[in-house]
């Protein structure tokens, strides 16, 4: 992590050489390309997730847009004590099971038919994105709870919470994902072909 | 001990994401509906500000406000001065054992200028919790 979150931001230093806490703090002054700079740094994590979940390209980019909204009007309850990515993705999480139990989706989709995922429309790697192809396999819930522990980093109790379905529902349908994950990864044990420039992976 | 090793394989798979290639533009749209909200928060309380200022200066003048305080302060006055009359100078005594010559003064002077260093303490106050 960068300075303590009571120090001071240096005006002159250019945005893209400060931490995200340095900007979260300069965001809290009502700054907007502050935070218009965490926004370019951690839009792809967000989004990412948002489709990992099992929203489309569409929704994902407009959830991500409103978790960064939301992140702004709280922005003064982010310490730095957790990321700043880590947390705008739990927002976002929370955004989209709002729209999930909205749209009563819940309930488990049959197998084989869950929604085309753009991020292999897009070109990103979808060879190297292991992780992606793998959430295919899964059940809507299943990739929705498997997403929500382990991207957005919820606790099962949390996803229980949020989601509104009893904490065994959701150990028994993150269990289900893990088992399906392992056997789809263990059975993807080719090495990835270089051939593609696309679908650079950034950590965070 | 495999589970927990397939876990952290996981949480590190999750935490990688491909790096979209409109990533600035995705920000500019941020910053652009942040921009949009803040036009429109400030537009709305301008324009509850002035309706606001206008209800209130109808009402002053509806219910002859602006008399009713004036007459008020004329009465305040009135019962300032009279108890400056039977009282002594204050500010004149202190003048006086200090060796200074200081005009007389009404009261409603002294506590114009105890209300004003109120504010300014407020003002103070403020700022420093502010800072610190």
């Amino acid at each position: 992590m960068g300075g303590p979150p009571g120090a001071k931001v240096a005006p002159t230093k250019p945005l893209t050489g400060l931490h995200d806490v340095e900007l979260a703090q300069l965001a809290m002054t009502a700054d907007r390309p502050a935070f218009g700079e965490l926004a370019r740094r951690h839009g792809s994590a967000v989004r990412a997730l948002l489709r990992r979940m099992g929203a489309d390209a569409t929704l994902a980019d407009d959830l991500a847009q409103d978790a960064f909204l939301a992140a702004f009007e709280a922005i003064a309850d982010f310490r730095g004590e957790g990321s700043f990515a880590g947390w705008v993705k739990r927002i976002a999480a929370r955004l989209y099971i709002k729209r999930w139990r909205r749209r009563a989706e819940l309930d488990p989709a049959p197998e084989g038919a869950e929604q085309a995922d753009e991020t292999a429309a897009d070109g990103l790697a979808d060879r190297r994105l292991d992780l992606d192809q793998a959430l295919k396999d899964l059940s809507a819930t299943e990739r929705l709870y498997v997403s929500l522990c382990y991207g957005a980093g919820l606790s099962h109790t949390e996803a229980a919470e949020a989601t509104g379905a009893p904490l065994g529902t959701v150990k028994s349908h993150v269990k289900r994902a893990l088992e399906k994950l392992k056997r789809r990864m263990a059975a993807e044990a080719a090495p990835p072909s270089p051939d593609t420039d696309e679908g650079r992976l950034v950590h965070g | 001990m495999a589970d927990q090793e397939f876990d952290a394989q996981l949480a590190r798979m999750f935490a990688e994401h491909p790096a979209f290639p409109d990533q600035v533009a995705f920000a500019r749209k941020v910053e652009a509906r942040l921009d949009r909200g803040w036009g429109f928060r400030r537009l709305v309380i301008g324009i509850l500000g002035l309706v606001g200022g206008m209800v209130a200066a109808g009402q002053g003048l509806g219910g002859n406000l602006i008399g009713r305080v004036l007459s008020a302060s004329h009465a305040s006055v009135n019962a300032a001065q009279q108890t400056a009359s039977s009282a002594p100078d204050v500010l004149a005594l202190v003048g006086q054992s200090w060796g200074l010559r200081i005009p007389s003064v009404g009261n409603e002077v002294i506590w114009l200028a105890m209300g004003l260093l109120a504010v300014a303490a407020a003002l103070l106050a403020t700022r420093a919790l502010e800072e610190f």
